[in-house]
């Protein structure tokens, strides 16, 4: 078929009609006489044959390349794109729903330019609204990195992004904090619907931080802190910290306590996964952020039960595992109450694939013990510290670690 | 896996794998991965000299190439990814990268290089900027190093603004991401971690604690992920390794199954390595699973510099000195 005649049959499609998604066909469905043969075009979305795809595209880059006036002061194609969106030629609306559209091939999602010249694009639509409308635009953009990452999961780019969103709204009005908690509640029905996706759950990491500061601007956003950075900087700079005790400050504390209720849970309810037992890990870290930073006491456990007699977490049926108040050794003992349950099915398994999650829920488990009594200040020349790298040595095959640890 | 002979390293149909990769021009694949030529390149010239092989493309053409990809234009003499494309950090990095193989960096105006990559760099927060447009990632923090290293102009930058941003980047677990708040990815931690080396600052890396994290990439059937719960990738031997090598944590990780993975990645009819077993080869993954075994001792291979990914006597040929091993 002759390529001139592909590209204009493509370009009158694309001239007449608004595509909602594009598809590539292994084989052609269409006949000769149909108006955009071979092309097929059902209610917006646009299916082109494998066969024509190069033709075109070959085509297609000459043309392109010739318009930017010759290879050898060609420019590329995503500046061009910004140039012309700049000097008006294009409208920056269409150009992201062209984005939109190149985000329904899963390829195309890993194009780490693609995104920045979205967040290029919207910055630009944004200059031309007061930013009152702006928060409708950023639920259209939270709508499509949830398209993309149920396309392409974990997909990395497509999380930063969302970051970007939440970073980009203002932490002052009520607008906002409506916002941040739809988002949060977005998320936590997401991680339960993809456990093994731990992109989620640092993403729903961020929804908290953003929360909390929210709640209390100077919020720390934990940018850049490690957790030998809480237990060797921050230790030694928060001595003799005041304990906060407004009501925000509560609220913050709230926020995380029901989190790590939440995760625990789903830790329970999906053994294997090491996605939520490293969100616990974060949680713990956060914790003891918590704790540092004068938000939390050491011992305003029983305050805070008064405060969250509330009904929606005595609603969720929690194990009472899960409800204990976050400590070292509260957390030890959640960790161990996992590895009991698992080590009670181990016994009649034999299924092995069930077999297998079982091992690794016992390996992260453990792992988590390791965490959190160092996050607790306990060396590896503490006893129980040896103890547990010995166990770890034992069951972890992967990786030389635990071996050489347990030297 | 432990009954079967394990088929060794196939040094031959690696070379003509690479080698035939421009004689492709009417695959479609060809076209559509046209921005990453000259980044092939690299990968291919790279994993030849690594092969005892850099002869096998020839020196005058691969330099005329790299000339070609460059702009003449102020400030924005950077490099495009092929003839005609912008001018971008990451095609800079990888254009000085090949000439300091082929030792021919006198081919070009090194001053224009270190003018352009220095205009990438934001002064407020010390991040680099990939090209003219401002997108910021850490990666470019370790091409913007990584390549004024190599060309001995440190100096024409702020590194302590770098380093400052870099650190920025640091999450809970040791781990580093793209920017302040981004999920730890085993290849921005080799960025991060490598442009600490290179600016002599690896002090301010929880070695441990991270090293750990990267410990838990290795799976059970010995091939390393990026991230928690990810598939196994040939090009994480890569990413991972070179960073625990930069720490002196090598031995962390089990070097038997994951060179058992490396070379089960290998395509043995037409050469080439995939990102996993059974899939499709590409030059990318190729380099990144044979630099994997140069870390890994794999007899037979010239040795890489973890840092800057080039062959070691490479960097030993410039005078730059090993910046690792903390």
């Amino acid at each position: 078929m002759n390529v001139e005649k592909l590209y204009q049959t493509l370009n009158k499609i694309l001239d007449k009609h608004e595509i909602h998604e594009i598809g590539l066909l292994p084989y052609q469905s269409t006949q000769p006489n149909d108006e955009y043969y071979p092309f097929l075009f059902i209610e917006s979305n646009l299916g082109i044959p494998l066969e024509y795809v190069d033709k075109i595209y070959k085509y297609a880059h000459g043309i392109f390349m010739n318009a930017r006036g010759g290879i050898a002061e060609t420019k590329d194609t995503v500046k061009s794109l910004k140039e012309s969106t700049r000097c008006n030629h294009l409208d920056p609306i269409n150009e992201l729903k062209f984005i939109d559209l190149l985000f329904t091939l899963p390829k195309h999602t890993k194009h780490s330019t693609i995104w920045f010249h979205r967040k290029w694009i919207v910055l630009k639509i944004h200059q031309h609204y007061s930013s009152d409308d702006h928060l409708s635009s950023w639920q259209h953009e939270i709508v499509i990195t949830r398209r993309v990452a149920e396309l392409y999961p974990k997909n990395y780019y497509a999380w930063t992004y969302r970051h970007w969103i939440l970073l980009n709204i203002s932490n002052n009005s009520l607008q906002s904090k409506l916002f941040f908690d739809e988002e949060l509640t977005i998320m936590k029905s997401w991680v339960q619907k993809n456990i093994s996706d731990y992109s989620g759950f640092q993403h729903l990491q961020r929804c908290l931080i953003r929360l909390s500061k929210y709640y209390d601007n100077s919020f720390n956003d934990l940018d850049g802190i490690s957790r030998k950075d809480i237990l060797e900087k921050f230790n030694f700079q928060f001595q003799n910290q005041d304990l906060k005790n407004d009501n925000n400050s509560n609220l913050i504390v709230l926020l995380w306590y029901r989190e790590i209720q939440f995760t625990k849970d789903l830790i329970l309810r999906y053994p294997g996964h090491e996605s939520p037992w490293y969100h616990l890990r974060f949680l713990s870290f956060g914790w003891k952020w918590l704790i540092l930073s004068g938000y939390l006491g050491l011992n305003n456990s029983i305050e805070f039960k008064c405060v969250d007699d509330d009904k929606e977490i005595d609603q969720q049926n929690y194990n009472p595992i899960v409800k204990e108040w976050p400590d070292l050794e509260k957390d030890l003992e959640f960790s161990r109450y996992c590895i009991r349950q698992v080590d009670l099915m181990i016994i009649n398994q034999d299924n092995n694939e069930r077999l297998e999650s079982m091992v690794i829920q016992k390996q992260n488990a453990l792992a988590f013990e390791l965490w959190i009594s160092e996050l607790y200040d306990r060396t590896r020349d503490d006893i129980d510290v040896k103890e547990l790298i010995a166990k770890l040595a034992n069951i972890s095959m992967n990786s030389n670690y635990y071996i050489v640890q347990n030297k | 896996m432990t009954t079967e002979k394990q088929t060794p390293l196939l040094v031959d149909l690696h070379v003509k794998y690479i080698q035939s990769l421009d004689t492709k021009k009417d695959d479609l694949e060809y076209w559509l991965t046209e921005h990453l030529r000259l980044s092939g390149v690299y990968w291919g010239l790279t994993a030849l000299d690594l092969l005892n092989n850099v002869d096998a493309l020839k020196k005058e053409d691969v330099v005329k190439y790299v000339i070609s990809c460059q702009h003449d234009n102020g400030s924005l003499s950077g490099f495009g990814g092929h003839v005609g494309h912008d001018p971008h950090l990451l095609y800079t990095l990888y254009s000085v990268q090949i000439l300091v193989i082929e030792d021919s960096l006198d081919a070009v105006n090194v001053d224009k290089i270190v003018e352009y990559v220095a205009s990438l760099q934001d002064h407020a927060t010390g991040a680099f900027r990939g090209d003219e447009w401002g997108e910021i990632d850490t990666r470019f923090s370790y091409g913007a190093l990584s390549c004024l290293s190599l060309l001995k102009r440190l100096d024409a930058v702020n590194v302590s603004k770098a380093v400052e941003f870099i650190m920025l980047c640091k999450n809970f677990d040791g781990g580093f991401g793209s920017s302040p708040g981004a999920e730890s990815h085993a290849g921005q931690i080799f960025c991060c971690v490598g442009a600490l080396a290179i600016v002599n600052s690896l002090h301010l890396v929880d070695a441990d604690l991270l090293g750990w994290w990267l410990c838990e990439r290795q799976l059970k059937n010995g091939g390393l992920n990026g991230r928690p719960e990810k598939l196994e990738d040939v090009c994480y031997s890569w990413w991972v390794l070179s960073a625990l090598s930069i720490l002196g944590r090598l031995h962390w990780i089990n070097k038997e199954k994951l060179i058992e993975f490396v070379l089960a990645a290998q395509d043995p009819e037409g050469g080439g390595i995939a990102d996993r077993p059974g899939d499709m080869v590409d030059v990318f993954h190729t380099l990144f699973g044979i630099a994997g075994l140069s870390l890994l001792g794999y007899p037979g291979l010239k040795l890489v510099d973890p840092v800057y990914c080039l062959p070691k006597h490479v960097v030993q040929r410039i005078g730059l000195a090993e910046r690792y091993h903390v």
